[in-house]
């Protein structure tokens, strides 16, 4: 469970405060449980999903998590491009208490770098560099897996590996998933947050939440 | 030729009898005549003025100082008279500016101002910015905005100041009038600073500038008019006005709050309320206005407030109930019907904004999965104080070795590079100090003269400048939910005083080596000495980087002060080698108190009265403190 304890976040802007999200309290059923977080936008979502990863404090309350959760996936947080591929794995091992050759041996296979692992991050083409991250994203177990839009990365064959790898991932964890698209929203999600005007507004149904998105998006529109 | 007045009529009047050969001359008997006015000897003045006849060529100036004795002797309305009939003549222009107020003045409470227009008109007012003032007063009352505007800016042109303050004060209210509020305000601004101080003249001006958008220059006018001793009242609500119209919501509640810390008004009251509503403050703003019903039960602003709080809470219920409750206790005020159909109004549309916006879906209860489950003992802290420290020092750990394996592992000559750096500095600078210097202090040899200042200053410096980019350059890896803002300064700010006590070692053996002897009094002492360096680095660093996050310019000045310091702190010359006065003032510097101390553990020979390491010690500790406080304070931002 992840839970959000009068959680707000606003931003102190030349023109005044704008506040992203408002005093909210609630829990989220982190586990096993894939959850949406649809909005316009510039609503708010991926500042929602970095304060649930923890990249940024909430301006008021606390966020209390009772699972582990990983960093938003496909983001390559830490890689650094100057130290090899072992290296950066050896250091998210090593912070998140995972075991290193275990980690190594998911990465080596899934990515297909091979000795490329041993060489700088920094050598990397974007392709090949995209497969790391994405890899070493799923070298460690969570909880809950954070998503913001992405689901898969590299070439067709790899994106499809990748699907497959989430949809077993998916069977022990649960997610949270950032998307304006509705479609990708209904083939991983099974609940909803719509955020909307700063206010989260949570549905157990899924038709329910993407009919209230739609409203809002024509809203919007017009 | 310039003809003192008062000297000549003191010279004239003093004689027994007036030189005839004197008076010859009409001019000098006009003086003469106006020295005796200004002597307030008025017989004598007439007496003379009659020897000017009436067909004579100074007729109109004759008459003028006839109209000046008349009103001298407070005979004004015969004086007046005379002036409007020198006014009709062609000698108008000669009537002075002073005499033509004073007749005006009387004109206006006689027959009114259009009559002192009309006289006034006719003399040339530029002169005297007195009455150049009363004209434009006349001409604004006869809607001659324009020619009132002339005139004012005509005159201030030629008056100095303090008196031209008065000619901007009115050009800027006579721009008001012509609705110019941005050059009214200017004009305002300009005369506001040297007129005497009075609350009512800052009010209008804010209320100015307020109309020309010019906020900031509003709400100071208006804190001076607070100053200059405004009421309170009278002020407070052009201020809660202009502070929200500027966003700054705090600084409206702020002066709420002062003003009922002093005199408790519900209507200010309930201001402060829509305040905090304003600001997203619900709970507080319901606190307001519950206390102003708890004083006053049936007032109706704080009852609407109170339903209007509870609806955008999305409370409905509460609010119809507050609207019952009311209609049933109060049989009371005469409009009590429509202030009761406006309130359900207003509930009623809430409900049909509830039911058809989408918006307003926050305001429904939570579905059950989503339902806040947690208790008060998951709020309190668990577990033993062991498992995040040592959790906290395998993070900073494993940063410190990625970061080392990425600063200095990408080459071979990685951590070599780490010494030669400082290295190259340090024989530049002992080059130059060789050639300028000659004498080293304390008997010192360069080497470990230079060593002990330089590095020893890049413990301060280098871990100044890590610190104040930690948080900055390692912002990727907060994507990693286990890792914190402190973690990534204490791995920056450690790895820096790992690689600085490693790169003072080497040195030191360095020297050793080439034959230099090194002798260290007390190396524990030295060690805590180059602690307190980064201790103040890495304070100061913090510090500055919290203050970025409000001015942009701060990293500007932490650097200047870093060069600064690099200079005065007793690298490269000791304390005594400066002029006494600027020795006693180098002895505030701490930096120079930690690295004097330094030597001396390096040499018998340093003996400086006066510095102290206990003051340097307090100000890096303080300066740490400071910093982490400032991290703390600004770290939700």
């Amino acid at each position: 469970m992840i839970h959000l304890v009068d959680v707000s976040k606003s931003y102190i802007t030349e023109r005044g405060v704008k506040t992203v999200i408002h005093p909210t309290s609630m829990s989220l059923p982190a586990h096993k449980k894939r959850i949406a977080v649809l909005g316009l936008n510039g609503a708010g979502k991926s500042t929602f999903v970095r304060l649930i990863a923890g990249m940024e404090e909430p301006t008021t309350g606390r966020i209390l998590k009772k699972c582990s959760v990983s960093w938003p996936l496909g983001s390559g947080p830490g890689v650094h491009g100057k130290v090899s591929g072992i290296e950066n794995i050896r250091f998210i091992t090593r912070i998140y208490g995972a075991d290193f050759y275990e980690a190594v041996g998911f990465v080596e296979e899934f990515s297909e770098l091979g000795r490329a692992l041993y060489d700088p991050v920094s050598t990397y083409s974007a392709g090949t560099r995209a497969k790391f991250i994405y890899s070493l994203s799923l070298a460690i177990d969570f909880d809950c897996y954070l998503l913001d839009e992405l689901v898969a990365a590299g070439d067709f064959r790899f994106q499809k590996k990748s699907r497959e790898i989430l949809a077993k991932k998916f069977d022990k964890s649960g997610m949270l998933f950032v998307s304006h698209s509705e479609l990708k929203v209904r083939q991983y999600c099974n609940m909803a947050l719509v955020l909307h005007n700063g206010y989260l507004v949570p549905f157990e149904n899924l038709d329910e939440a993407t009919e209230f998105y739609l409203a809002i998006k024509h809203d919007s529109a017009e | 030729m310039t003809v003192d007045l008062n000297e000549s009529a003191t010279i004239l009047v003093s004689m027994p009898t007036v030189d005839s050969q004197l008076l010859q001359s009409p001019r000098n008997l006009l003086l003469f005549i106006e020295a005796l006015i200004s002597k307030s000897r008025f017989g004598a003045a007439e007496h003379y003025l009659d020897c000017f006849g009436h067909n004579c060529d100074l007729a109109p100036q004759v008459q003028i100082l006839r109209a000046r004795i008349l009103l001298s002797r407070g005979d004004i309305e015969k004086g007046t008279q005379l002036l409007v009939a020198i006014a009709q003549s062609p000698a108008a222009a000669a009537i002075p500016p002073d005499l033509a107020a004073q007749a005006a003045a009387r004109l206006e409470r006689q027959y009114g101002w259009s009559a002192a227009l009309a006289f006034l008109n006719k003399i040339n007012t530029v002169a005297d910015p007195e009455t150049a003032l009363l004209h434009a007063k006349l001409l604004a009352l006869a809607r001659k905005i324009p020619a009132a505007v002339a005139l004012v800016e005509r005159c201030a042109m030629r008056t100095p100041f303090p008196v031209r303050a008065r000619l901007l004060y009115l050009h800027g209210r006579l721009k008001v009038l012509q609705k110019d509020y941005v050059k009214a305000t200017f004009s305002m601004g300009r005369g506001l600073t040297q007129l005497p101080p009075d609350w009512r003249l800052y009010c209008r001006a804010a209320m100015v500038a307020e109309k020309a958008s010019n906020l900031r220059a509003a709400e100071r006018w208006l804190g001076m008019a607070v100053s200059f001793g405004a009421p309170p009242m009278t002020i407070i609500r052009p201020m809660t006005r202009l502070r929200l119209a500027s966003g700054n919501i705090q600084g409206a509640v702020q002066s709420l709050r002062a003003v009922l810390s002093k005199l408790h008004d519900p209507n200010v009251q309930l201001l402060l309320a829509k305040c905090l509503l304003d600001s997203e403050r619900r709970p507080q703003a319901l606190a307001e206005v519950e206390d102003v019903l708890r004083q006053f039960p049936d007032h109706l602003d704080a009852k609407r407030m109170q339903v209007e709080i509870l609806l955008s809470a999305g409370r409905v219920s509460d609010a119809t109930f507050v609207i019952e409750e009311f209609a049933e206790r109060v049989s009371y005020p005469p409009g009590k019907g429509r202030f009761l159909s406006e309130l359900q109004d207003l509930v009623a549309k809430c409900e049909e904004e509830t039911n058809r916006n989408p918006a307003q879906f926050h305001m429904s209860p939570l579905p059950p999965a989503f339902r806040l489950s947690v208790s008060e003992r998951d709020l309190e802290f668990q577990g033993s104080l062991f498992a995040p420290l040592k959790a906290q020092v395998n993070i900073v750990g494993a940063i410190i070795i990625r970061e080392t394996v990425g600063r200095f592992g990408e080459t071979r000559l990685g951590y070599l590079w780490a010494i030669l750096e400082p290295c190259v500095q340090i024989i530049v600078l002992a080059v130059i100090y060789w050639i300028a210097m000659k004498k080293i202090p304390y008997n010192m040899s360069l080497g470990q003269f230079l060593i002990t200042g330089i590095l020893s200053f890049f413990f301060f410096m280098n871990t100044y400048n890590r610190a104040a980019i930690a948080v900055r350059s390692g912002g990727n890896l907060l994507a990693h939910p286990a890792i914190k803002q402190i973690d990534l300064i204490w791995s920056a700010t450690i790895l820096e005083l790992a690689t600085q006590f490693g790169i003072f070692t080497c040195f030191m053996v360095g020297t050793a080596l080439s034959g230099d002897p090194v002798r260290i009094g007390n190396p524990l002492v030295v060690g805590l000495c180059l602690i307190l360096m980064w201790c103040g680095g890495v304070g100061l660093g913090l510090f500055v980087d919290a203050m970025a996050q409000y001015v942009g310019w701060a990293r500007l000045i932490g650097w200047a002060v870093v060069r600064k310091l690099f200079f005065a702190s007793g690298l490269f010359f000791a304390p005594e080698q400066l002029p006494s006065w600027l020795e006693k003032i180098s002895m505030y510097n701490p930096l120079l108190n930690i690295i004097t101390e330094i030597r001396a553990n390096f040499s018998p020979f340093v003996h400086t009265p006066g510095l102290s390491l206990s003051y340097g010690a307090a100000w890096c500790l303080g300066t740490l403190m400071l910093g982490f406080t400032a991290h703390l304070a600004v770290r939700r931002r």
